[in-house]
């Protein structure tokens, strides 16, 4: 178990953040965690799908970033309605050294083409769009400084993903092609199990990737992996993840790429919830549960406002991105607790390393924090539970039991009073006296004839 | 009245009465039923040497109280024996599921409205036995008792309105009465309505013969609490004002309406009180919005073809013969009369069918068919000893008819578990523990429809939706959340098992229709099947997006 180092000890309850040590045993986790799933989604801040979660601080109230209208009022982070319009963001490397602004974090809304555009980049989602990956992080580990590894955009952090670097990618775009050593290589020569599944992705496009695939799938841009067989075959559409799943078959290590449920502005993000929680329910009712651990996150911030200034890279070499949100989704999760740990994208790579006794690709991955500090194999496993999106069934109207009782009882005891006040009263006038009222029918010796 | 009667037999008002029988049993019953029959007579017969004992049963026979008390004793066993053969169908299920939820039960709380379409009288009582657990047998238990009560109300009426005897064969055919049996064997709500509706017209009689407000009081206080636990028994107060306008035995018509009118008021409006106040007034008008404007359900002829079978054809004849008797002509008809026909107009009016909803008729029908048995004269062609010997002989026929109806309707098949409130649903609760013991939590069920939606939820407290549930507000059951897109509610992962049955099926084929298409398209794989004999009756697919 991990050694606490600052803060206090994990309580399971939402709210409580803590930092831990992250010198741990690579050994232990391997032997309760024996498969890795990585769901990396797009363009998302932490502020921007976190800011109102219950166990964060709230932002500063007198927050208001400058636009660049000279004399036009302050921007301040509000809450993006249902029906707001969401248009992209610059998320490029140059817009998000500009709304970092050497730390300062002033440079969000003029980062963007038009102060229209600027404005939307300091909203940020409430409970009603969030619901899903906000209870997740009640369940289980949310890391609440967690960077992207690059401040360039998806494909240079998805790329950090499996390689640990960026291959000095500019702005050419994944289109050109790049052959960097991947986990994958080291995987595959270890007899290590694998697979990259993508979302919709059909034989075709194996050979031929669209550019879009090629951002989100660092692999599909890489000539060499498309030209061995042994590799090739091991990208995938997200069908056989199920599949494998359901017949025992899930890999050591799988990478999950969404492509029309990536949730990258403008569109919802309740349509990559629903994959993700596809993805996870379909894992918590399968056997796999017990021994797997899911790391959900995002690869960029999106052009999304973040307070937090991204800290400088060790060894010189820049800035981190900025912080998006990862949870970490197992049985041995630090259940409700966020934890604060500096983490960055290569620490999906560090965990794998670690878990599976590989070399570390690069010194960034071999510096950086494990997943593993989100982990307490000591705990008593948290039990699976299927999310559903909806409630099934009418919100469950329970109303005050207690008037219910004292009203239906309230209503007996009504009746029972005048039954009681008529039987006294039948005894009081001997109980055989005919109503003279009523009498004007049958005498009585008729009625014992009618009785016969 | 005491007195001495021809040939040594002696009846003694409210004391022991003691008879020396030196001839045979039958001239002593002979000698007996030239005596009016009356309530605070009691007989106790006494003999010497090797008859003692077919004396003794003389005395059974002879004895109100353990005549009746043998009807009950039948009138239990039939409702008792074997009840938790099947599970819960989809209506008991969310009785069941309200009192547990009412009660606090945290495995029902969240998935179980305590407001729904009815009052809440019987969610109320039985919640004390539903406070944890999910147990199912002791609300029947509660149930077959208040049938019970039901055939004691019908002796009560029947010895008020008429006689003893009547009473007695009233409540025999009531105890044995398939449709009073199968319904009573229920969690509905039918029972404990119906009970107190037939209470109720105990003391309406009694009132009739009295005289004395305070007896029209207390039976619109129990029209009250029968309206409390189902709305629907409003209508016998119809049909009782309909007697106290037409007959000639009621002195002041209007003023007698005010003060049962004021009185049933006096106890339901209680019920209106905690919807009110409980602020679910909006919610009890959804449902009687919804129940106003559905659309019919059955054919014209479905009480013909469902319920009359289910009373005994001969039972209704019977009745239909007391109607039509010119002795009958009286206040007692006219009131049998009115009871009965109340709920039957009504409801073959109202668009909204039910096998129980007929149930208030069924004891006054009794009790006229007890009527017609115990008078009807064969034209006088039969001499009064033959006529007295054919009216047992039918009257034994027709009980044995009954008694025979309910073994083939309530034992030994469960043919009528396809019809809502015909019977358990065979395979359900087996289902539902499935689901419970074998899925994760959490996981959604989609069924075929809402009334195995409520049975899995009650069984497994996994959430469930069903699949044929209207997208058009003004055509669903406001308790139930549509699927509007099936489709994306799988691929989102909503639902990861669909759940086919072959009740739902049979009402509705278009939508196991729609099912199947889903499943083929979903790589459906079977992970669970209930058999109720050699044919699958609950299916469980698990299905991926």
């Amino acid at each position: 178990m991990a050694a606490l180092v600052l803060g206090f000890p994990s309580r399971g309850l939402a709210g409580a953040t803590a930092t831990f040590a992250s010198g741990r045993s690579p050994a232990s986790a391997a032997g309760h965690i024996r498969h890795l799933i990585v769901i990396v989604q797009s363009h998302h801040s932490f502020d921007n799908y976190f800011a109102l979660y219950e166990g964060i601080p709230a932002l500063q109230s007198n927050l208001c970033l400058p636009t660049a209208t000279a004399g036009a009022s302050c921007i301040k982070p509000f809450t993006l309605a249902s029906s707001q319009s969401k248009a992209g963001l610059n998320d490029s490397s140059a817009a998000t050294l500009h709304a970092i602004d050497g730390g300062r974090m002033d440079g969000f809304v003029t980062a963007q083409s038009n102060t229209e555009v600027g404005t939307v980049a300091m909203g940020h989602y409430g409970v009603q769009e969030m619901g899903y990956y906000w209870s997740l992080a009640r369940r289980f580990t949310l890391f609440d400084h967690f960077f992207a590894a690059s401040p360039g955009g998806s494909f240079p952090n998805r790329l950090f993903s499996v390689a640990g670097q960026d291959a000095s990618y500019a702005n050419a775009g994944a289109a050109a092609g790049v052959d960097v050593p991947t986990i994958f290589d080291e995987l595959q020569a270890e007899g290590i199990s694998w697979k990259y599944y993508v979302q919709g992705l059909t034989a075709p496009e194996i050979a031929a990737p669209t550019g879009y695939q090629k951002t989100m799938v660092p692999l599909l841009a890489m000539p060499r992996v498309l030209g061995d067989p042994a590799m090739a075959a091991r990208l995938t559409d997200v069908g056989q993840y199920f599949t494998d799943l359901e017949s025992g078959k899930l890999p050591a290590v799988s990478y999950v790429a969404s492509t029309s449920s990536s949730e990258q502005p403008p569109q919802d993000p309740s349509k990559g919830e629903a994959f993700v929680r596809t993805l996870i329910n379909a894992l918590t009712q399968s056997a796999e549960w017990s021994t797997s651990a899911v790391i959900l996150t995002w690869d960029d911030a999106g052009g999304w406002y973040d307070h937090v200034a991204p800290p400088a890279i060790a060894g010189g070499g820049g800035r981190l991105g900025l912080r998006v949100p990862a949870l970490l989704i197992s049985p041995y999760s630090r259940a409700g607790t966020v934890v604060s740990n500096r983490m960055d994208t290569t620490s999906i790579l560090r965990f794998i390393e670690q878990n599976w006794n590989l070399v570390p690709l690069t010194a960034r991955d071999a510096s950086s924090t494990s997943l593993a500090v989100g982990l307490d194999l000591a705990r008593r496993p948290i039990p699976p539970r299927v999310s559903t999106a909806a409630p099934m069934q009418a919100t469950a109207a329970r109303g005050p039991a207690w008037l219910v009782y004292i009203f239906y009882l309230g209503a007996m005891v009504v009746a029972a009073g005048i039954l009681t006040w008529t039987v006294r009263s039948e005894r009081r006038r001997g109980g055989r006296r005919p109503d003279p009222k009523l009498e004007k029918g049958p005498s009585a010796q008729r009625v014992l004839e009618l009785r016969k | 009245m005491a007195g001495v009667l021809p040939g040594r037999l002696f009846l003694i008002p409210g004391r022991l009465g003691v008879v020396s029988v030196p001839g045979s049993i039958t001239s002593v019953e002979r000698k007996l039923r030239e005596v009016p029959a009356a309530s605070d007579l009691r007989l106790v017969v006494e003999a010497e040497g090797p008859r003692q004992l077919l004396v003794f049963l003389s005395r059974i026979r002879e004895s109100p109280s353990w005549q009746v008390a043998g009807v009950l004793g039948l009138a239990a066993l039939v409702r008792m024996v074997d009840l938790g053969r099947f599970g819960y169908n989809g209506d008991e299920a969310v009785y069941a599921g309200q009192a547990a939820s009412l009660a606090g039960n945290p495995l029902f709380v969240n998935q179980f409205p305590v407001f729904r379409a009815h009052p809440l009288l019987l969610p109320v009582l039985l919640s004390p036995l539903f406070k944890e657990g999910t147990p199912d047998l002791r609300g029947r238990v509660v149930m077959a008792l208040f049938g019970v009560a039901m055939v004691v109300g019908c002796y009560l009426a029947g010895r008020e309105i008429y006689n003893h005897r009547t009473g007695r064969l009233a409540a025999l055919l009531m105890a044995v009465m398939p449709y009073d049996v199968t319904i009573s064997r229920q969690v509905l709500l039918d029972g404990p309505a119906v009970a107190f509706t037939v209470f109720s017209l105990w003391l309406l009689a009694r009132w009739v013969r009295k005289g004395g407000m305070l007896w029209l009081a207390s039976s619109a206080a129990l029209l009250g609490v029968a309206i409390l636990s189902k709305e629907t028994m409003v209508v016998m107060a119809g049909g009782a004002a309909a007697f106290m306008l037409v007959s000639r035995r009621v002195a002041h018509p209007l003023r007698s309406l005010v003060i049962f009118g004021g009185s049933i008021a006096l106890v339901s409006a209680w019920g209106i009180a905690a919807l009110v106040l409980t602020s679910h007034a909006a919610t009890g008008g959804d449902y009687i919005a919804w129940q106003l404007t559905r659309s019919s359900n059955h054919a014209l002829a479905f009480y013909l073809t469902t319920v009359t079978p289910a009373m005994g054809w001969l039972v209704v004849g019977c009745a239909a013969g007391a109607l039509m008797q010119r002795r009958n002509r009286n206040w007692q008809g006219l009131l049998l009369g009115a009871w009965a026909l109340a709920p039957i107009v009504f409801f073959q009016l109202y668009p909204l069918k039910g096998f129980s909803y007929l149930l208030p008729a069924a004891p006054p029908i009794a009790l006229l068919a007890a009527r017609f048995l115990r008078t009807f004269r064969w034209g006088g062609r039969l001499s009064e000893e033959g006529a007295r010997i054919a009216r047992s002989a039918l009257s034994t026929a027709i009980a044995a008819s009954l008694a025979i109806g309910v073994w083939a309707t309530v034992f030994s098949s469960p043919a009528g578990a396809g019809m809502a409130g015909t019977g358990g649903l065979p395979g359900g609760r087996e289902a539902g523990r499935w689901v419970a013991a074998n899925l994760v939590p959490g996981t959604g069920l989609m069924t075929l429809g809402p009334s195995m939606a409520n049975v899995i939820e009650f069984y497994s407290h996994y959430p469930a939706q069903g699949l044929s549930v209207s997208t058009d507000p003004l055509h669903r059951n406001p308790a139930y959340t549509p699927i509007t897109n099936p489709d994306l509610a799988i691929r989102d992962g909503q639902f990861s098992y669909l759940v086919w049955d072959a009740y739902s099926a049979a009402r509705s084929p278009s939508t196991s229709a729609r099912m199947s298409k889903l499943l083929t398209r979903y790589h459906a794989r079977a992970v669970y099947m209930g058999r109720e004999g050699r044919m699958s009756v609950i299916v469980i697919y698990q299905v991926h997006p």
